[in-house]
């Protein structure tokens, strides 16, 4: 019985497992594509109606982690913009590589410092590359999220056997 | 003095806080310490001496003034000052960043000039009788040399007129091109019935304020352009009362600019407000034209 009772749970941790990495494949899917949303409504509302940015990212609505990072950013005590952002995107934890931070470091240098126009025409460099990033965190979703959770299943009978 | 926390940099809100007297004004200039404006002499804290403003702080200052946002403030820039939340106006000064004759951007900003509304609540209420005529406003001029306190008597007499202080209540709109008068909070100490139109050019706002509020009392600070002119000659042609503010010491010094020699011309306004100074006390002629 308490054989029957340790294979069980082997099992369902190490599908667990497997599952949990394979939703951390989907997390950052999902962060890399709220992400661009939010980028994308700032690039047009940075042309059209030129409020500061704390005001632009209240209306952004974000969700998620995403979500967090944007609130965080408009509490922060720092003084400037350029420092909260920074600074949260160290602090707050966001599903992402470090080749995904690398762009939002970047956007965050941008944000703010130029006219609305100069800050879109930038925030479109980037988009291009986060849309690059997001397409290949599907691609790699795809591929290894099935393939995570089989081996958490195989590597839980595996245990079980050897029990 | 109040509202500055979030608006102003630390150092500076910890320089203020050692200052107990109202400072008007305070400077900042690139290499010198701090100084303030109290009762219209500039001097410095012995306690500010000891440190020297760099060129970052005051980048900070307009950062902050931005609420980290250039192209919110870009406009006011080029036009050489930046209204912060709350009415706080900061004037700008260092190298321009020419292009085809046109300021693009300060490339090295040297010196600050920050200005904080004040709000003295009735201080208006002696003059307003003077200013009527059967119970009407008549258009008047509000005139005294840069920070001697025009807008503040103005934003009293918006707030008296509009919520009917010594006169029948009026429904007043206010042209706020630099968001001194109503930026921010400042908006709901200027009367129940007054509508702003904030950050246009003022005879832009003037003519907004017209078609779309129907007000009963138009008024604007600082009269520059011709444009305001125009616009103000279009709105005393509507039956709309006028208030204004314009720099100067008194009726003489209206009368050698061109701008306001033909305004006076118009006899659009009819009384005018001259501020003066008795050692620290603001005292206020009105004069009819």
């Amino acid at each position: 019985m308490m054989e029957l009772l340790g294979c069980c749970l082997l099992l369902a941790g190490c599908t667990a497992l497997g599952l949990a990495r394979g939703m951390a494949l989907k997390d950052r899917t999902a962060c890399l594509g709220e992400f661009r949303r939010c980028l994308n409504r700032l690039t047009r509302e940075l042309t059209f109606s030129l409020q500061p940015l704390p005001d632009l990212v209240a209306h952004l609505r974000a969700r998620g982690p995403v979500g967090n990072f944007f609130t965080a950013c408009r509490e922060s005590g720092e003084e400037t913009w350029t420092d909260r952002w920074q600074t949260v995107l160290d602090t707050v934890d966001l599903p992402l590589k470090e080749e995904d931070r690398q762009i939002i470091r970047e956007t965050g240098e941008v944000l703010g410092r130029y006219d609305g126009e100069s800050q879109s025409q930038a925030l479109e460099g980037l988009l291009t590359r986060l849309e690059e990033n997001l397409r290949q965190a599907k691609a790699e979703e795809d591929r290894l999220f099935r393939v995570y959770l089989a081996l958490g299943i195989a590597a839980g009978l595996f245990g079980c056997l050897l029990l | 003095m109040e509202g500055y926390e979030g608006v102003l940099p630390k150092f500076l809100r910890e320089a203020l806080g050692m200052e107990t007297r109202t400072v008007e004004e305070l400077r900042l200039r690139e290499g010198q310490p701090l100084s303030a404006s109290v009762a219209g002499k500039e001097w410095t804290h012995p306690a500010w001496k000891g440190r020297l403003l760099r060129s970052e702080d005051l980048q900070r200052v307009l950062e902050m003034a931005g609420r980290g946002s250039v192209h919110t403030i870009l406009d006011q820039i080029r036009e050489g000052y930046v209204t912060a939340p709350g009415g706080f106006r900061i004037g700008v000064c260092g190298e321009g960043a020419v292009q085809e004759g046109k300021l693009l951007s300060f490339r090295h900003v040297t010196s600050l000039a920050i200005r904080f509304p004040r709000k003295l609540p009735g201080v208006a209420r002696p003059v307003i009788p003077k200013l009527l005529r059967e119970g009407q406003l008549e258009s008047t001029l509000i005139l005294s040399p840069p920070g001697w306190g025009k807008t503040t008597l103005l934003r009293d007499l918006i707030r008296c007129l509009s919520s009917g202080e010594g006169c029948p209540p009026r429904r007043v709109g206010v042209a706020d091109q630099r968001g001194e008068l109503g930026a921010g909070h400042l908006r709901h100490d200027l009367g129940p019935r007054t509508d702003v139109m904030e950050n246009l050019p003022k005879a832009q706002g003037m003519m907004m304020l017209l078609r779309a509020m129907s007000p009963q009392v138009l008024a604007a600070d600082e009269i520059t352009a011709p444009e305001d002119i125009r616009a103000m000659e279009q709105a005393a042609g509507c039956g709309v009362s006028l208030l204004a503010t314009a720099h100067g010491r008194d009726r003489t010094d209206l009368d050698r600019r061109p701008l306001y020699r033909e305004l006076l011309a118009m006899g659009i306004f009819r009384k005018l407000v001259v501020i003066g100074l008795e050692g620290e006390r603001r005292t206020y002629q009105v004069v009819s034209l």
